[in-house]
């Protein structure tokens, strides 16, 4: 099921990378060949389809290391008036005291997220110890399970975490930054790539397997 | 592309993730995740705790606050601990909830060339704003720089200690938008600022414009509650009926600003009567006869047409004073009635303390009490090494000479911004913006500045007028100095580090300091842990940091206070004054006597603005928690309350939505028509009005006094004078 690279890629850009591991990401056969492996995971539809002309510009000629550095800067930083952080506790309504909130860190989904990084052996990076369910987080764990070969559990992982994406590009479309086009695309073809991948999955049900190798 | 070096490069897995998760298996989802969740019992196992104190108000009460997963999972209030007494409020039980909130600040900021912040790292921040205090200090000197702090344990001690190395005269505390005119008023009289009544074993206290039931102390509500349940006559003075008068006899709805002839017309019934301590005035007061010549005209009749309390009332209530004495005061108040909301707040407090004096009841069983307090002892000075004293006078304190030298006159030290002659400020949990004075005005003098640094947990309207913004962990995950409390059995506590930090690039504010100084070239008075220094402190009162974690609060038996000792009166005579030379110079008469408040309401839909505490809010920073918000809105709090009977005369029904107005705010919000309120007065709900858009939660929630407010200063005092303000009340639509 599903290309982890597509999620690994996009995962990374939500994770304000250093110069050096911006250069190499996008550099320019790395980026074509994330852009047509995004084309494939939304395949019928093309980018035209489902983006703005200025997004799949956007997408296809990803933002200098100042442009994306400032981004990150100004708006993947929490408490400032233009903060925009990609962390589904942000966006998902809990029950806290008989009443539904939203918009507290540490909510459900990380303590989840916390929980499932810790049973399946893996390790919090120090620097998202307040969000365990940071985008860039969710979207690598999504690779890790499917590059696995953990179906199943990939597929439920992508049915349950994903949902909130509708909710933070309402957000990022707030922004008034000429670059936030940039990472708006990525958030509309991972809503579709999210769905593709359910759809995909649902027609191939009962043929899936586990990570111990057993029929899901 | 498909999976490549680059792709491959996990944040959970590291290079090697594909095989490290396929041996693992352990994976779950959130609905069985939720379910184990639900299935666990609720039980301490697994749990640890630690002693904290509370940051929703000064009080700071002691509690054992318990973890569990990482996260907050109880409260439970200490027992010995000052203020707490076993119980906190529901502030205390709310406010953790700002640890988690989206708002919450996780990075340094600086402002961009557009007005934006962008995230810098802490290097940049220390860097910076070294380079430019090291250039403010060259051209202008370290008299160009001042810090402003609200008194927290470490922020007291740590922001002083740099202003000092600094060199600069130039430290103040909230104060001039608080409690300074009451302190600095008693100061006048008895040589200290404050001083504590005995409401266990009283007979007789009356409070004027505080309520210990909305700014909660849970030690002197349980006290006040011991006072109703013992019989003593308790009086409540203030143009609103505030949530203490269910402990109270009496509600008196003064006019708000005329406290001082209330007291002055009780004083000149106690001195005509000769029913006040002779004996004690004789052998402890100077400037009896002439504060005595000064209240001669003072009568309750004269009175009665100023505070609008009847003539019969005074008279009586002073008699019953001098029958309940010594075991009877004013209480001391804190900014309520006369902290710092009128022309004559200063001299209200004088006349207070003169009130006291002449019940004879200073330290008596039952009276008004100066306490006995344990501090830290001196420290070795190879390892603290001590700062130089600071040469020079703070700003203001020429202008403002009645004002305590220890809290100094804020907001002036930040209008002279806009004359050049202040170049740089900090701001350490002080939203002095949003809640000291004009914000529009404060603003400017802000932006007036080369430098402005503001250290918060949120973006507050102080910070949002920043150069730069460094981000403090909250309360609950850091560890600070001992904080040593006064009172009958003197004691020391402790704000322990209760969970770990939650955003990896916030900073404690020992930490967030010693940097600046380190980079400001001062490092060498930093040469310290906070560990080392809360251990060296607790060291020179026979504890250890380790002896006190274990138990967050210990007491000091051997110190507890005795009844019925003669204070040592540190003012310029020894004695208590009944005139003041200071005060004669700045102005006012050497003995209190009437002052009228700057303004007053002509009546029709006039009316004065006065504000207070509720008991879930404190100023602005309880603003934006969500649970204390929570109940603002279950119970509609942000209405101003007016009179009934001036509401039906304006036909203005419970619940209308008004239109507030003056010459320099409109705003609307609804009413709360009562008759719990002076017919003279609007009272408007603090915490109110957020203007800082990031603070999600309290943003355009109600009103805020201070957009109404002019910047203006009480004579001598420096008072920011927050009730001097007149408003016109329309039904909107109407």
């Amino acid at each position: 099921m599903g290309n982890p690279a597509v999620f690994s890629v996009a995962s990374k850009c939500f994770s304000h990378m250093d110069e050096a591991a911006f250069a190499e990401l996008t550099a320019p056969d790395v980026w074509k060949g994330f852009i047509d492996d995004l084309c494939v995971a939304i395949a019928p539809r093309s980018l035209y389809e489902l983006l703005s002309e200025r997004e799949v510009e956007a997408l296809k000629n990803p933002p200098s290391y100042g442009e994306y550095d400032g981004f990150c800067r100004r708006h993947f930083t929490g408490g400032l008036p233009a903060s925009a952080m990609p962390v589904e506790s942000l966006y998902r309504a809990d029950e806290v005291a008989g009443r539904t909130e939203r918009g507290r860190y540490g909510a459900d989904s990380a303590r989840y997220m916390e929980k499932l990084i810790v049973s399946l052996g893996l390790t919090l990076p120090p620097s998202y110890k307040a969000w365990p369910d940071h985008l860039a987080l969710e979207l690598d764990m999504l690779a890790v399970l499917q590059r696995s070969g953990c179906a199943e559990e990939a597929r439920s992982f992508l049915s349950e975490r994903f949902g909130w994406l509708a909710d933070y590009r309402q957000r990022l479309l707030r922004l008034d930054d000429p670059h936030a086009a940039f990472f708006i695309a990525l958030v509309d073809v991972l809503i579709d790539a999210v769905a593709s991948e359910e759809a995909d999955g649902s027609s191939e049900e009962g043929q899936d397997r586990g990570c111990d190798g057993l029929p899901a | 592309m498909s999976e490549n070096a680059i792709t491959r490069r996990s944040f959970l897995a590291g290079s090697a993730g594909v095989a490290a998760l396929a041996a693992a298996g352990g994976y779950m989802s959130f609905g069985a995740w939720e379910q184990a969740c639900a299935d666990e019992p609720e039980t301490d196992q697994g749990s640890w705790s630690a002693y904290t104190m509370c940051n929703a108000c000064s009080s700071k009460c002691g509690y054992k606050a318990y973890v569990k997963n990482g996260r907050l999972s109880k409260l439970i209030a200490s027992e010995h601990d000052a203020s707490a007494q076993g119980k906190i409020c529901a502030r205390g039980y709310g406010y953790p909830a700002i640890v988690y909130s989206e708002d919450r600040l996780t990075d340094p900021l600086k402002k961009n060339d557009k007005g934006e912040f962008e995230a810098i790292s802490w290097e940049q921040a220390f860097q910076e704003i070294g380079d430019k205090v090291k250039a403010i200090i060259d051209e202008n000197g370290p008299e160009a720089l001042a810090l402003v702090q609200d008194p927290r344990p470490n922020g007291a001690f740590y922001t002083k200690r740099f202003l000092d190395a600094l060199g600069s005269p130039n430290y103040y505390t909230h104060g001039a938008a608080c409690n300074l005119s009451k302190a600095s008023g008693y100061a006048e009289v008895i040589g200290a600022g404050d001083f504590s009544a005995d409401t266990a074993n009283t007979k007789m206290i009356m409070y004027i414009g505080r309520s210990v039931a909305d700014a909660i102390k849970p030690a002197h509500l349980q006290g006040l509650q011991k006072a109703h349940e013992n019989g003593a006559k308790v009086v409540m003075v203030d143009p609103r009926c505030n949530n203490s008068t269910v402990f109270a006899d009496e509600w008196l709805p003064i006019n708000p600003g005329t406290d001082l002839a209330f007291i002055l017309a009780m004083s000149h019934v106690l001195i005509r009567d000769g029913i006040y301590d002779k004996a004690y005035a004789a052998e402890n007061v100077v400037g009896f006869d002439e504060f005595a010549a000064g209240v001669a005209d003072c009568t309750p009749a004269w009175a009665e047409g100023i505070c609008g309390i009847s003539a019969a009332d005074i008279e009586r209530l002073a008699v019953e004073f001098s029958q309940a004495a010594p075991a009877a005061c004013i209480d001391a108040g804190w900014r309520g009635g006369f902290g710092n909301q009128y022309a004559n707040s200063g001299e209200t407090a004088r006349a207070i303390a003169v009130f006291n004096t002449l019940l004879g009841c200073w330290n008596q069983k039952g009276g008004a009490l100066f306490t006995s307090g344990v501090s830290a002892g001196k420290l070795d000075e190879e390892k603290f090494p001590p700062v130089p004293k600071v040469e020079g006078k703070k700003a203001g304190s020429a202008e403002y000479p009645l004002a305590s030298a220890g809290m100094g006159v804020n907001v002036y030290a930040a209008s002279l911004a806009k004359e050049g002659k202040m170049k740089g400020m900090f701001f350490y949990n002080s939203n002095m913006v949003a809640g000291y004075s004009n914000p529009a005005y404060l603003q400017e003098c802000l932006e007036a500045l080369d430098l402005c640094v503001v250290v918060d947990i949120q973006m507050s309207e102080t910070a949002l007028c920043a150069d730069y913004v460094l981000p403090e962990c909250s309360y609950l995950e850091r560890l600070e100095v001992p904080a040593f409390n006064g009172g009958l059995i003197p004691s020391v506590s402790l704000r322990d580090k209760v969970l770990d930090v939650i955003h990896p690039n916030t900073k404690p504010c020992d930490e967030i300091f010693k940097g600046l100084a380190e980079a400001c070239g001062v490092g060498e008075y930093f040469p310290f842990t906070i560990e080392e220094l809360a251990d060296a402190q607790l060291k020179t009162v026979g504890l250890s940091l380790d002896a006190l974690r274990e138990v967050g609060t210990v007491e000091f038996p051997e110190k507890a206070f005795v009844y019925g000792n003669t204070p040592k009166w540190k003012t310029p005579s020894g004695k208590i004054q009944f005139t003041s030379e200071k005060c004669a110079a700045a102005g006012y008469t050497a003995a209190p006597t009437w002052v009228a408040p700057a303004v007053m309401p002509a009546g029709g839909n006039q009316f004065r603005m006065i504000t207070g505490k509720q008991a879930i809010h404190s100023h602005t920073m309880t603003a934006n928690c969500k649970p204390l918000m929570a109940i603002t809105e279950d119970y509609d709090l942000t209405r101003i309350w007016m009179n009934a009977d001036r509401a039906a005369q304006l036909g203005i029904a419970d619940g209308d939505e008004v239109e507030v107005s003056n010459e320099l705010h409109t705003g609307r919000c609804r009413v709360k028509v009562t008759q719990r309120m002076n017919p003279t007065a609007i009272f408007l709900p603090p915490a109110y009005g957020c203007t800082s858009e990031q603070q999600h939660t309290a943003y355009g929630v109600g009103l805020r006094s201070t957009d109404y407010t002019t910047y203006q200063l009480e004579t001598g005092y420096g008072s920011t004078m927050a009730h001097e303000i007149l408003v016109t009340v329309k039904k909107v639509g109407a």
